[in-house]
């Protein structure tokens, strides 16, 4: 076995590990675990990146998965404070039972499929589309694939317009997000009564009413 | 360069206009009245749908191609026509914001420039020639409705909304992003001429296309509201602020339908999806005649006026899609016509009906209330006949009596459909028809609230704005025009359609693509605007019987 | 196979290397704290007390391990081996000489940050774990300020890689090599990245004035409050790396690596100096200034770093494009 098919099984089998560890009932029912475990998998994913010469593409998924969203991810559920015994048993239901056959069914479809695309006369060579970013030539074969120059220049020039259109979305996102979180509530004409405690702290009840609206902008 | 910038000028507007009210209202002071903003975002709006129009008109003068950044966005006539269309949508909808966001405590100038990111997102993903531009303005448009839905902060049923909505948008999103890859895998590229290039090669797995074709199609019925993906739309239509409601059933309908329609045809259409062409029209009627029943059904059993006309946007969603079925239908049997500008005409005139009802709607918002039930329209026509002739003259066009924008966007389709596979889908139009006559009911109830009741005790208080005249006046001026003169808008339509940039329809492009080694993305396609394309419209090309063969 | 045996040669070698040079590092800031504060230090064990880290290590493999109650004890234990794990990690690409460097990615830099990235999670892992509210706020200081000022630390890294215009670690010091070191030229901005750079890598490594996770009047001793024996050792050790190494990064990225002042005799032994005296003067600095209040720490990074940082990117891309090309 080769180098690469070894560090291949380990990090492939280590990437499905930690994912059913996940959803196992012994470390699933621990919210904190699982998301662990899932920064394992996706740290062994990063892995597999780098196994096919995506080394950048290997660092970022580090940086931005296991990195940024995970903390973000143990934030919100350490705030959440979810004790074990508070989480309720998993039940079946019938729709979680058809749910998982639906599921059972589209996976064994999928196995077919990638068998008859394995084996079969009618397969689809997918080895050389897989490696084309995006309509390129791969015919020129694989120089530079993967780096952070071929990367950069692909990025600047034909999907330079996702490229872009990707900042405006997280501009979107977080001008959304502080209107939603941020403002304050502006009472003036809202037809629900202010919170009692302002209805203490002003003289005059219609004073209240305006009270949180000017001060924190 | 310069080139690519003014052909996406009807964008970049949308853009910085967006930039500039997010940065000029930083540094306003926090009493500040924010109405000006709705007369900006109007005017930029009208400005974005010059710059389509212009470029329109005076495209193939100058000689421009029709794609713009390496073929990632195509300002073609389809593009430009939708363009303008949501233009339209999100000016009305800045017209009829400004009384009623500060009413309901939310006028801030995010409002305004979340209601631009929206419009642009729209035009992004209506112009996409590529799967990730597709996905990334799609988002974009999503996002900025979620937050729109659920600006509303004081109200819960908003926030309900927003959620409900982000939440079941996101799965729609993953969904999407699922299939997409599907079609990467099985075609090595984004670009919908190449994977329609791809898929149209022989040996292409079925169940794999059959998946992405499930994957892709299950996200954009989420956006559209068809039936089994249409539970969030009451509660989100209902609890969204009411000028959003109008947008959504207009616009993000619109957009929604242009990018399916779009990416049904480019991208999945004609030879590419050729082993599934038994089932896929098939499906797509069924979902159609499934959500207009299902959605004229439940519309029937409302007592709010907004909430009956969130689900007659399912049924019109059903009726929508019906005439989809020509554009998966297959190329190769004997009789098939190529899809005219039925499905974009209809958008057009159920675009500005909807947007006539809600922003009449809008003025029952007086005070922070929201409620459209019965006792709050009865009385409507006396107290404010502008506001209640709005909405009766919106009501009558959904309905689609005859000498109406619906009635003729309903036969439209149903010529378009009638053509697909010699008359197999009749049956279908039989229900369409059938469901046309049921909605007539809720619709005309509405009317009937609006004039023919007696008035109650104390007369209902509405906001009476300029603004919000001026988006009443402008959409029912556009049911009233698109109604007079039909053959215009659908000639507009039937344009755009034809300029969607298909295999079939790009038989020049053909020798670039089939030499090997070539860099179908490197070189511009010398295609202007006008010329070919008008021809084209006029005598549509007849098309191949096998036009991947020399692949 | 061939490439299996070097990298467990080299890993082993670094392994090494690394802790006994952090070992005695300990000993170098024991005595360097003595010295300022006018006291002798460590000078019983051994001659000068060079056999300190030794006794250390002794005292702490003896000592019993304790598990506070109500502790996680799979993240309990994990979080102390993973610390140190991530710190050395880093190591690999870190160019000590022409020939002596463990993978030399084309993404060496991002390696870099991303470790320091994934540092946050088992500190935090330690934090909660713990059972324990000084151990808890700790982490979550820590993970505010890892992520604050990774921030700036990437901006200065970024500034790196557009000067040289390669991400490659040992690449960057060829460029130096050939144009100057990147903290003398270009005059100033240079130098302002490597300061920036510096104080989000003291920052990064939790040390003063950025020291709030472990400020020891208020939180006792942060993450590491409930730890005892050899996995209070690793915490403490994984530190002591993560700033050991990160001096070597700085050395490399800003300071020319191995190269020698106007080249003089370049090689293996400039590294090891730069290292050392970037890694002495952590502690100099820490035995000189105060602590930060968290939200004085805050303000610095958002308001000062991350501004100055965006400017000298962009001056980065402008003086590339119009000086060096």
């Amino acid at each position: 076995m080769s180098m690469e098919l070894i560090l291949f099984y380990v990090l492939g089998g280590g990437a499905l590990a930690f994912a059913a560890a996940m959803l196992l009932p012994n470390v699933g029912r621990n919210p904190i675990h699982s998301a662990l475990s899932l920064v394992g998998t996706l740290f062994c994913l990063a892995g597999l990146y780098a196994l096919l010469s995506a080394h950048l593409l290997s660092a970022l998924q580090i940086i931005v998965y296991a990195g940024a969203v995970m903390v973000l991810f143990t934030f919100v559920i350490m705030l959440l404070n979810l004790q074990p015994d508070e989480i309720q048993p998993v039940r079946l239901t019938t729709l979680k039972v058809a749910a998982g056959i639906i599921g059972l069914f589209v996976f064994g479809k999928l196995i077919t499929a990638i068998t008859l695309a394995a084996g079969g006369a009618q397969s689809v060579d997918l080895t050389p589309h897989s490696a084309a970013i995006g309509g390129a030539t791969w015919e020129g074969g694989f120089n530079g694939y993967g780096t952070i120059r071929e990367v950069g220049r692909m990025l600047y020039t034909t999907f330079l317009v996702p490229f872009e259109l990707v900042s405006v979305l997280l501009l979107v996102a977080a001008v959304g997000a502080v209107v939603l979180a941020k403002r304050s509530l502006h009472y003036i004409d809202a037809p629900t009564p202010p919170p009692a405690k302002l209805n203490r702290l002003a003289n005059k009840p219609e004073a209240a009413a305006t009270h949180d609206d000017h001060g924190h902008h | 360069m310069l080139h690519d910038l003014v052909l996406t000028a009807p964008l970049l507007i949308l853009l910085f206009a967006a930039l500039f009210t997010l940065v000029v209202d930083a540094f306003l002071p926090s009493s500040a009245n924010r109405s000006f903003w709705g007369y900006f975002g109007a005017a930029a709006s009208a400005a974005s749908v010059l710059a389509a129009a212009g470029l329109w008109k005076f495209g193939g003068a100058l000689e421009m191609h029709t794609t713009a950044f390496s073929h990632q966005l195509s300002m073609g006539p389809y593009s430009l026509f939708f363009i303008a269309l949501t233009g339209i949508c999100a000016m009305v909808t800045h017209l009829s914001s400004p009384k009623y966001m500060s009413e309901h405590g939310s006028g801030w100038g995010e409002y305004y420039a979340l209601l631009h990111f929206a419009a642009f997102g729209m035009g992004a993903m209506v112009a996409a020639e590529s799967l990730l531009t597709l996905f990334v303005g799609l988002e974009i448009m999503s996002m900025a409705i979620y937050v729109l839905v659920a600006i509303k902060r004081t109200s819960q049923a908003s926030v309900e909304a927003g959620m409900k909505y982000f939440i079941m948008g996101s799965v729609a999103s993953a969904f999407l992003l699922y299939g997409m890859a599907f079609l990467y895998g099985l075609s090595g590229s984004t670009g919908y001429l190449e994977i329609s290039l791809a898929l149209a090669k022989p040996g292409v797995n079925t169940l794999w296309l059959a998946l992405a074709v499930l994957l892709t199609s299950a996200a954009f019925l989420f956006k559209v509201a068809a039936v089994p993906f249409h539970m969030w739309t009451p509660d989100a239509y209902e609890g969204a602020p009411t000028p959003i409601t109008g947008l959504m059933s207009s616009a993000v309908k619109a957009a929604g339908f242009a990018a399916l329609l779009k990416f049904l045809y480019a991208c999945l259409g004609g030879p590419a999806m050729s082993s599934l062409h038994a089932q896929v029209p098939a499906l797509f009627a069924t979902i159609a005649v499934v959500t207009m029943t299902v959605g004229n059904l439940l519309a029937l059993t409302q007592k709010s006026a907004k909430r009956t006309l969130a689900y007659s946007s399912i049924a019109h969603a059903g009726y929508l899609l019906l005439g989809c079925v020509a554009f998966v239908a297959d190329p190769n049997l004997p009789g098939y016509q190529q899809p005219t500008g039925a499905v974009p005409f209809y958008l057009v005139g159920y675009a500005f009906a909807s947007l006539a009802g809600f922003s009449a709607l809008t003025v029952l918002g007086k005070g922070g209330e929201e409620r459209t039930d019965e006792e709050q329209i009865i009385g409507l026509g006396r107290n404010y006949p502008f506001a209640g002739a709005v909405l009766a003259l919106a009501m009558i066009s959904l309905a689609g009596v005859p000498p109406t924008l619906g009635f003729f966007g309903k036969l439209q389709l149903a010529r378009d459909v009638l053509g697909v596979e010699g008359g197999k889908y009749l049956p279908y139009i039989i229900i369409l028809v059938l469901n046309s006559v049921v909605s007539a009911y809720y619709y005309l109830r509405i009317t009937v609230w609006v004039y023919m009741r007696p008035e109650p005790k104390q007369t209902p208080e509405y906001i009476r704005e300029t603004s919000l005249q001026w988006a009443m006046g402008i959409a029912a001026v556009g049911i009233l025009l698109v109604g007079i003169l039909p053959q215009r808008a659908l000639q507009l339509g039937a344009r755009g359609v034809a300029s969607i940039r298909t295999p079939a329809a790009l038989q020049s492009l053909r020798y670039e693509l089939a030499k090997p080694g070539a860099q179908p993305v490197a070189q511009p396609v010398a295609q202007p605007v006008a010329q070919p394309l008008a021809k084209a419209a006029e005598a549509p090309a007849p098309v191949e019987a096998k036009p991947a063969a020399e692949n | 196979m061939q490439g299996l045996l070097r990298g467990l040669v080299y890993g082993g070698l670094i392994i090494t290397v690394l802790m006994t040079a952090t070992a005695w590092g300990m000993w170098l800031e024991r005595k360097l704290a003595a010295r300022m504060q006018s006291r002798i230090g460590p000078n019983v064990v051994g001659k000068f007390g060079l056999l300190q880290p030794v006794a250390d290590l002794m005292k702490l493999l003896q000592k019993e391990e304790i598990y506070p109650i109500g502790a996680d004890r799979l993240l309990f234990d994990l979080a102390p081996f993973l610390v140190t794990t991530f710190a050395i990690a880093t190591a690999a690409v870190v160019p000590f000489s022409a020939d002596a460097v463990g993978a030399d990615l084309d993404v060496g830099i991002l390696w870099v940050l991303a470790l320091g990235g994934l540092m946050v999670i088992p500190v935090w892992m330690a934090g909660w774990a713990s059972n324990n509210k000084f151990a808890l706020i700790g982490g979550m200081r820590a993970v505010a300020q890892s992520i604050s000022y990774g921030v700036p630390l990437v901006l200065t890294s970024l500034v790196a890689v557009v000067f040289t215009g390669t991400m490659s670690l040992s690449g960057m010091v060829k460029f130096q090599i050939a144009h100057g070191w990147l903290a003398l030229w270009p005059p100033g901005p240079g130098v302002i990245a490597f300061l920036l750079f510096y104080m989000a890598l003291l920052a990064e490594s939790n040390r003063i004035p950025f020291d709030i996770p472990e400020a020891e009047s208020e939180l006792v001793a942060g993450i590491t409050t409930e730890y005892t024996g050899m996995k209070f050792g690793l915490l403490y050790v994984g530190e002591y790396v993560h700033t050991m190494v990160g001096s070597a990064i700085a050395a490399v990225i800003f300071l020319g690596g191995w190269d020698g002042p106007f080249h003089i005799a370049s090689g293996l032994h400039w590294m090891v100096i730069k290292t050392v005296a970037l890694f002495a003067s952590v502690y100099w600095v820490r035995w000189s200034l105060l602590r930060f209040r968290s939200d004085q720490l805050m303000r610095l990074c958002w308001v000062y770093l991350v501004p100055l940082s965006v400017g000298l990117v962009i001056f980065a891309a402008l003086w590339r494009h119009f000086v060096l090309s």
